[in-house]
């Protein structure tokens, strides 16, 4: 065996010693509980008594019968629906605003980002006072404008959207940061050329910021995505109960309501099982819509001719 | 793609038929068979037995009470028993319910287990506790009040003792109340109505300025059970059936919908707020005139002191016909299946020493709560001598509870149930479009239906 291959193998072998924590600690925390979460999701696990558990289809059959698993996923798919392309939009927003140097710019940054530093448990506490029917903040101060006072977390037209504007004004400021990263890496050149060009302010927008950040923006797409789906903490601070009607009960909550309250681990799997199977298909029809995004711009540079 | 899958399912069936080969089943002894100590005898061993105990964590005055009496009970029992504890956060929802069942999965529960009354059944059908009648010498039981001993049986057989006890009254606030010209019921025949109940704190609330309004009653509590515990006895054709498994036809039948409505009206009229909360006795403007509220606040409102003037205590609410069925149960110590057969009369002993006229005095002292002990309410001057400064509260609870106790319901999906039937009960009060009967029944029937539901995949288990 020559020098050169022994030198790479025991380089190799280095390497692996670098990842053997990761690699272990992903397959004790990830590994292992998503192959035994789906070994339960076959069986009649109840918490009390795992002794007696029993291989079982009846999981996956029941839940096309229960409701509310229904109205839980309808509930996280409106979540989701609302807050990615809202919280995305507000985090662009921010971003620019920021991006510019002028007196106090650091101050604003500061305050957009303050919300992500508070865990979200303090911010859901915090709301839940803001909220409150009788004497919240909110309802004060609509009152000061002749409104009547709404019943916000009360009213099941209105939970889901105060849940929605909390999780948005706490998250926002920290796909602001990523975005600023990304729109700070996009050349100077480009918008002087553009300018020369005579090219508007949109215009510069649309063809030299979004394409510049379009990988960072990719990156922003998926976290916030993947953090509205495992939405559960505000509902559980704000809506113990999972809302009046259970307008706010959403999978994660549902999954922790089966699982650990009624114990009925096996149960409890099955829907995660499932839960990830529409996770997963979220994820594609979001990869197909960037595709298809991308499609449309090469379309549109090569057949209109793009370009400032 | 296949063998990738194939051992993925092999994997995972071998992961759980691992997880639950772990776990052995120990049950009890067969009923009547005895193996404990008998009266007055004394407890020897070779070499001393640990118990471990897990309970929640509680006040000071339940804290100071835990650690004493087991000081107490090491120092007794030197060399032969030594007890250690692990206490839980209790929560305010199911916290503590939920690390005694991962415990219990996981085959690491203590020894003994300090448990909620209602639990025993779900604990007990589940084997996560023995029965101990064959360690607990007949009549050893006797002085424990019936409704005490019928909470801590399943099936016929005992499976827990309990030191204390609970119950809900209604606390108001003298001043408030003289100045309506409001008198209060100091006998239990002459308790209110909850309709009379509902016109009185109606007729209290009033505006406070700064926008505030002091309620005439305040009913809030915890998120997970107080709902279903303070108003089960609303539904006066019960809340389940004889066998506890279903409530179809109970929580929403025609008793549950009455109830529903009550609730409702109480928000309605503006009697109560659907979302101040808050024992408030020690603050100078009170929120509310009164407080539906257990007796787990009595410590909180005998720590007003001189304040403690302020605020009268009166009956739990009666029917229409006069009669009270009052809210009660306590927590209970029992044995856990992983606590060994050579453990056991160990474990017994140093329930049985929590459980004693001595300890159950104590800790109805120091953590102002009802006793478990019938003796107790003629020898404690708290309950006996009227001369006694805390008598016109205790002789309250004491009047409640030996008359009109009313049990919470036994089920193996005590969890389930509790929290369904507050979360229901919580949307009927908060709820913005709960004005019509229909939607009362409609959010019971669900409730019900969910209820039922999870009792009946519990029990095939």
């Amino acid at each position: 065996m020559s020098k050169t291959s022994l030198r790479q193998k025991r380089i190799n072998r280095i390497g692996w010693l670098f990842m053997l924590p990761a690699v272990l600690f992903g397959i004790v925390f990830l590994i292992v509980p998503i192959v035994m979460c789906f070994g339960f999701s076959f069986t009649d696990f109840y918490m009390l008594r795992p002794e007696a558990m029993k291989f079982t289809f009846d999981n996956y059959a029941n839940i096309f019968h229960d409701d509310l698993f229904g109205k839980a996923i309808g509930n996280t798919l409106f979540f989701v629906v609302i807050t990615v392309p809202v919280q995305c939009a507000l985090a662009l927003g921010l971003a620019l605003l920021v991006n510019k140097t002028y007196k106090g710019y650091g101050i604003f940054k500061l305050a957009y980002f303050a919300p992500v530093i508070t865990s979200m448990t303090v911010v859901s506490l915090l709301f839940e006072i803001l909220y409150k029917e009788d004497g919240g903040v909110f309802n004060l101060i609509i009152n000061t404008f002749g409104i009547a006072p709404q019943g916000f977390l009360n009213d099941p037209a209105q939970a889901m959207l105060c849940i929605i504007f909390m999780s948005v004004w706490q998250g926002a400021g920290y796909q602001m940061i990523i975005i600023l990263a990304g729109l700070q890496g996009v050349s100077k050149e480009l918008y002087e050329a553009a300018e020369l060009d005579g090219a508007s302010g949109w215009k510069k927008f649309t063809d030299i910021t979004l394409p510049g950040i379009a990988p960072i923006s990719s990156f922003v797409l998926v976290i916030t995505l993947v953090g509205a789906f495992k939405m559960f903490t505000q509902v559980q601070i704000l809506t113990p109960d999972g809302g009046v009607d259970y307008s706010t009960i959403t999978i994660v909550y549902y999954i922790f309501q089966k699982g650990m309250s009624e114990k009925l681990v096996g149960y409890g799997s099955a829907i995660s099982m499932l839960f990830t199977v529409v996770f997963v298909l979220a994820s594609i029809g979001k990869n197909f819509a960037l595709k298809g995004v991308d499609r449309y711009k090469s379309y549109r540079a090569e057949v209109i001719g793009g370009g400032c | 793609m296949k063998k990738i899958l194939a051992v993925g399912c092999c994997a995972a069936l071998s992961l759980v038929s691992v997880l639950g080969a772990g776990c052995g089943d120990t049950g009890g002894a067969d009923k009547g068979e005895f193996l404990g100590l008998e009266k007055g005898e004394a407890f020897t061993t070779d070499s001393e037995v640990s118990i471990t105990l897990t309970r929640p964590t509680g006040n000071d005055a339940q804290e100071k009470w835990w650690t004493d009496t087991i000081a107490a009970f090491n120092q007794d029992f030197s060399g032969r028993i030594k007890v250690s504890c692990t206490t839980l956060t209790r929560g305010n929802g199911r916290e503590y319910e939920q690390n005694i069942s991962l415990q219990a999965s996981s085959g690491t529960i203590s020894d003994v287990l300090y448990l909620d009354g209602p639990f025993i059944s779900t604990y007990a059908n589940a084997g996560v506790i023995i029965p101990i009648d064959n360690y607990i010498y007949e009549g050893y039981t006797d002085d424990f009040l019936p409704y005490v001993n019928e909470q801590n049986t399943y099936n016929d057989r005992l499976y827990a003792l309990s030191i204390v006890d609970s119950t809900v009254c209604v606390f108001y606030n003298k001043e408030i109340l003289k100045s309506k010209k409001i008198t209060v019921p100091d006998k239990i025949e002459d308790a209110w109505t909850f309709k009379e109940l509902k016109e009185i704190a109606t007729s209290l609330t009033s505006s406070i300025g700064n926008k505030k309004t002091c309620y005439g009653l305040q009913i809030a509590g915890d998120a997970g059970e107080w709902l279903s515990y303070a108003f089960t006895p609303l539904w006066t054709d019960g809340v389940i059936d004889a066998e506890g498994k279903a409530t179809a036809g109970y929580l929403d039948g025609n008793a549950g919908v009455e109830a529903g409505m009550y609730l409702r009206s109480l928000v309605k009229d503006k009697a109560v707020s659907s979302s101040a909360s808050g024992k408030d006795f020690s603050a100078s403007t009170p929120l509310a005139a009164m407080a539906l509220t257990g007796t787990q606040n009595v410590s909180e409102y005998l720590a007003l002191g001189d304040k403690m003037q302020d605020w009268g205590v009166t009956f739990y609410p009666a029917d229409e016909e006069g009669n009270i069925a009052a809210p009660c149960g306590g927590w209970t110590l029992g044995i856990t299946k992983n606590c060994s057969a050579e453990k056991r009369v160990a474990a017994s002993e140093f329930i049985k020493y929590c459980t004693s006229v001595e300890a159950c005095e104590s800790c109805a002292r120091d953590t102002a709560s009802p006793p478990s002990r019938k003796s107790l309410y003629d020898t404690m001057p708290e309950y006996s001598d009227s001369t006694n400064e805390m008598y016109p509260v205790y002789s309250i609870i004491k009047a409640q509870l030996l008359r009109s106790a009313q049990l919470r319901p036994k089920t193996v999906g005590y969890e389930v149930f509790s929290t369904e039937m507050s979360k229901a009960l919580n949307n009927i009060l908060r709820g913005t479009d709960y004005d019509s009967q229909s939607k009362i029944k409609e959010r019971l029937t669900t409730a019900a239906q969910l209820i039922d539901k999870s009792i009946a995949q519990i029990t095939i288990y």
